[in-house]
């Protein structure tokens, strides 16, 4: 009996000449929020597409509840994945792809479905041809949100959502995790609106995963520090930090340092005027994933 | 009967009015016209409705990929799913209009006028018994559907390589002698054939057509 609920194995996607994903293994633990980051063109979709069987893969194996998804209708019935590009009749009104959903998906809890419907104003009889971009990805995360499934992917959730409605989406999904737990992988550029929510993130870069961690320990392994030059300098000097990023403004230096922040650091008695504070996720993960892939020569975690 | 089946199901029946309503709106709207212009014209005009449906239905088998397979598989369905859904849906549509156009043949037989649903007004096929009528169309609509379904897929897979295989295949049977004797041969073939001989191989021709998209959709990325 597997613990994992998503178990990838060296899986590879090539298009001719260009590989799409390159020789990618990781493991997803049950009830987790996982963040799925990347540039455009990372190999985000294509990931999500061959888990969930829309896209078959070169070589290697996928496995979901230990099982083989492709045509598994056991699988099947515990995925939902809402793609950025979800394609939807035209012709079809809101309700209409609703409804549908409730027959998709064995766990599919109409309450909660009407009450995002109340939450985003969507206009049920309005057709899904003669929604705005916002509007359809409302019904997306309507429809990953009510479904239940135990593993739960949203690709790109709120491309054209406002801000109020991306504030609702959150609260939404921390809510219903916390009722419901289960599996969600989120793939996502705005890193810092999402960095409450996801627990661990996996980096993509060009078909590679390049960086997988727990967003807790990644947090606590790097901090600010700030102040005068000299000090900033002595500073590193002192404790033999590794630096991730440097900025320089006048006098004044600001440096990314990769490690934990201990007591002894923040306290050092000649360095009272140095300033600490915590990294934010996005800044992290850019310069994280710059030293991991060795532009900086950086070892991470030591 | 599992659930994506019924609703795969649920989002074809969205689609009935086109696939039902319209091949019989198209049969009514075109006996209105030819009918009016009777009025003006000593000879009757050639009704062929039912051609015009034979078409509507190939068109349908083009369009029902994109309408429906990126939508259904999108939301977690599989592709054997969606293909048994489809299936019975098609049979189901080719039954009823089958039914329908049958009954408008008995009509026409009874009262000797052209409601549109002769193949061609000296053809043999008109003094069919129904059941032969019935089962002449649902062949040739299924045919037609799956045909249209196949064309469909077969551009997806090969794109525009397919488009110069036509245009080769094309030339090849207007200037080579060979190909177009070939050509002959085969169309005299099928016009020695018995009616009821000529329907069993469309209906069996129709199952490959089924199982080549059903092939290739289980390997369509979406």
């Amino acid at each position: 009996m597997t613990t994992n609920v998503i178990e990838v194995k060296e899986l590879t996607k090539k298009y001719k000449k260009l590989t799409a994903i390159d020789n990618l293994s990781f493991q997803l633990k049950p009830n987790v929020i996982y963040g799925l980051i990347g540039k455009n063109g990372a190999g985000k979709t294509t990931l999500l597409s061959m888990l969930t069987s829309q896209l078959l893969p070169t070589s290697g194996t996928i496995s979901i509840f230990g099982e083989a998804p492709y045509e598994n209708l056991q699988v099947q019935n515990g995925i939902c994945f809402i793609k950025e590009s979800q394609k939807y009749p035209e012709h079809f009104l809101i309700s209409d792809v609703l409804d549908l959903c409730a027959h998709l998906y064995v766990n599919w809890d109409v309450q909660y479905a009407r009450k995002l419907v109340t939450g985003f104003k969507l206009p049920l009889k309005n057709k899904m041809g003669k929604l705005s971009r916002g509007q359809l990805s409302a019904v997306g995360i309507i429809i990953g949100l009510a479904s239940r499934a135990s593993v739960t992917i949203l690709d790109e959730p709120y491309v054209g959502l406002d801000v109020a409605n991306r504030s609702y989406f959150y609260s939404q999904l921390i809510e219903d995790y916390a009722n419901f737990p289960r599996t969600f992988i989120l793939s996502t550029h705005l890193i810092d609106e999402v960095s409450d929510l996801l627990e661990h993130i996996l980096v993509i870069d060009s078909g590679k995963l390049i960086l997988e961690e727990e967003v807790e320990k990644l947090q606590q392994s790097s901090f600010y520090v700030s102040g005068a030059a000299n000090q900033v300098n002595q500073f590193i000097q002192k404790y033999n930090c590794q630096t991730l990023h440097s900025e320089t403004l006048g006098d004044t230096m600001t440096v990314i340092i990769s490690g934990v922040l201990t007591k002894e650091m923040s306290t050092s008695g000649n360095l009272t005027a140095l300033t600490f504070a915590p990294v934010p996720l996005q800044k992290l993960i850019v310069y994280t994933t710059r030293a991991v892939q060795g532009k900086k020569g950086v070892k991470l975690y030591e | 009967m599992n659930n994506k089946i019924s609703a795969v199901l649920r989002i074809h029946l969205k689609d009935k009015a086109i696939l039902l309503y319209v091949p019989i709106a198209i049969f009514l709207g075109n006996l209105l016209i030819s009918s009016i212009f009777d009025l003006f014209r000593d000879q009757p005009t050639m009704k062929s409705s039912l051609i015009t449906i034979y078409v509507f239905m190939f068109v349908m088998g083009i369009l029902i990929i994109g309408r429906t397979f990126y939508f259904a598989v999108g939301l977690s369905t599989r592709r054997r799913d969606y293909m048994i859904a489809t299936m019975m849906m098609l049979i189901g549509i080719c039954v009823i209009l089958s039914l329908f156009f049958s009954f408008i043949s008995l009509l026409e037989n009874y009262f000797s006028f052209n409601l549109g649903v002769m193949i061609n007004e000296y053809s043999d096929l008109n003094r069919f018994p129904i059941w032969k009528k019935f089962y002449f169309n649902f062949c040739v609509f299924l045919h037609m559907f799956l045909l249209g379904m196949l064309i469909n897929c077969l551009i997806r897979v090969f794109g525009k390589h397919l488009i110069w295989v036509a245009i080769l295949l094309m030339l090849g049977f207007t200037n080579l002698k060979p190909l177009q004797d070939l050509a002959v041969a085969f169309v005299k073939i099928l016009w020695e054939l018995p009616p009821v001989a000529l329907f069993n191989w469309s209906l069996l021709l129709s199952f490959v057509y089924g199982w080549i998209v059903y092939l290739i959709l289980r390997r369509l990325p979406v």
